[in-house]
């Protein structure tokens, strides 16, 4: 049975591990998908004024700018030093794939601290409303593109999903075992 | 006086969140447009023209309700976009426009007098001569009750007045004489009543402060809380502020109105209509608090005395819960 969610486990060991480069080529297809399933998306967030919006996986080496504005749309891979912004969302990698996904309530979460904003708030509110609209589903988004072979491909994120979780949970047995 | 039903009147701030809150179990829905002319003008929230007929028409295909919130007091000289809105509403086959402004339900009372008026929150009718003025002179028929009122209170208003009532179920706790509240007026220049926005998400900042963090309205700091501590609202009314070398919470504490529990007294008050807040929240809270109630509400239709108390602490304000008014204990 495919998943009908992006595993997050498995997104943040591929996404530690991957060189910026084939990261970024990788969310330009992300990006591509999105476009083609979410036109209003896009045409919302061309709607709101100007913002670069920082994106912190607390639990990834990884730093994201999301900019919106005359340029039009655009994610890209930032290095993990300061730089200017509008405003800066943190928190677990899983929390962000909620929120963007619409699983988690953008309040509930930044009221028990799950996720952190600094900046213009105004900005966060903005994004956070303006991708609430939709109904996004990244998996979908991401293997939509490959037509029939889309099913087949979700198929295989379950195979290496699972492995990934055995491979882990051996590993953690292994530790265990080394410490006792 | 007993509903034989209790209708359940849900929130949405955008088109995706009116069609969680149907699948979820809404009677009714209630949303605005993206303007001043409703009190939730955040900015990417609420709903335009077309958004707002084809919501209409999703609801209707699975017999549900849509109420248009048109509940802001129009600006001296400036009311052409609040009789804008009542013309859309209508041309959209709203089933019902809520309104708190007298000017503004008398353009509705006289240009679309076959659209059902509801009287927002926001005109704090508490009393029965206030309800009987509005619906003697603008034909209302059905009034929000401020969050203000005992169930003794609200059940001997009904008594009186034998008119509709929608009471608040769940969300803020909102013991401030509703619709005369300028306090975030005062830090940002613009007015919850007039503009739509209580504590504008442009003039509030949180800036980490050592271990803290602080929240700031305009130049107004509301509040600083520790790492791990829940944080409320960035409302002037939820602000934390130190008197006598003493820091508190001088107006309300960071807690939710979750009146769950207490259905069949509300049921047994006379009371119509439910009503869900957080228009400004995701369609995940609007799914998960209108699943929950659909629940509560069809376990009391089965006569069933189960307990719901719990159910979402987790995504009410602080964390916390109460009954609010409807239990006073200060009075």
């Amino acid at each position: 049975m495919p998943p009908d969610r992006l595993p997050s486990p498995l997104a943040r060991a591929a996404l530690r591990m991957m060189p910026v480069a084939m990261l970024q080529r990788m969310i330009e297809v992300l990006m591509c998908g999105m476009r083609r399933e979410h036109p209003k998306l896009f045409q919302n967030l061309l709607r709101l004024n100007p913002a670069v919006v920082r994106i912190e996986p607390t639990d990834l080496p990884h730093r994201f700018i999301l900019a919106y504005g005359k340029d039009g749309v655009s994610l890209t891979v930032v290095p993990n030093a300061p730089q200017p912004c509008s405003a800066c969302i943190k928190g677990k990698l899983e929390a962000l794939l909620d929120l963007l996904e619409g699983r988690s309530d953008g309040d509930t979460l930044f009221f028990s601290r799950g996720i952190e904003i600094t900046g213009d708030t105004g900005v966060v509110v903005a994004l956070r409303n303006t991708i609430d609209r939709e109904e996004i589903n990244l998996l979908d988004d991401a293997t939509g593109w490959l037509g029939p072979f889309a099913f087949p491909a979700r198929r295989a994120i379950v195979l290496v999903d699972r492995l990934a979780l055995r491979v882990r949970s051996r590993v953690e047995e292994i530790c265990e075992e080394s410490r006792r | 006086m007993t509903a034989p039903y209790l209708e359940l009147v849900c929130p949405a701030g955008t088109p995706a969140s009116l069609r969680a809150a149907i699948d979820a179990g809404a009677d009714t829905i209630y949303c605005g447009y993206r303007d001043c002319t409703n009190a939730r003008n955040y900015p990417g929230l609420n709903f335009d023209q077309d958004e707002m007929i084809e919501g209409v028409r999703y609801a209707h295909e699975r017999g549900r309700k849509v109420l248009i919130a048109i509940n802001t007091f129009p600006r001296a000289g400036d009311e052409k976009p609040w009789h804008q809105a009542i013309d859309n509403a209508a041309a959209a086959k709203a089933d019902a426009i809520i309104m708190a402004d007298i000017g503004v339900l008398d353009y509705a009372t006289k240009h679309h007098p076959s659209v059902r008026r509801h009287l927002s929150v926001q005109a704090s009718a508490a009393n029965a001569l206030s309800i009987a003025f509005y619906r003697e002179r603008f034909d209302v028929k059905r009034v929000v009750l401020p969050r203000v009122l005992s169930i003794e209170d609200v059940a001997a208003l009904i008594k009186q007045t034998k008119m509709e009532t929608e009471v608040f179920a769940f969300g803020s706790v909102g013991p401030m004489s509703e619709g005369r509240c300028f306090l975030s007026s005062y830090m940002t220049g613009l007015s919850p009543t007039s503009e739509g926005v209580c504590a504008p998400a442009s003039h509030v900042a949180y800036k980490e402060c050592g271990d803290c963090m602080k929240s700031c309205l305009g130049d107004v700091t509301l509040n600083q809380f520790a790492k791990d501590e829940p944080a409320p609202y960035p409302t002037p009314c939820k602000g934390r502020y130190v008197t006598q070398g003493q820091a508190s919470y001088l107006f309300e504490e960071p807690i939710g109105l979750n009146a769950i529990d207490i259905l069949p007294q509300l049921k047994a008050a006379g009371v119509t209509a439910l009503k869900i807040e957080g228009r400004q929240r995701s369609k995940a809270y609007v799914a998960q608090v209108v699943g929950a109630f659909r629940k509560a509400l069809d376990a009391l239709a089965q006569g069933s005395t189960e307990s719901f108390a719990g159910d979402l602490k987790s995504i009410a304000e602080g964390g916390r819960e109460t009954f609010g008014a409807y239990k006073k204990g200060w009075r």
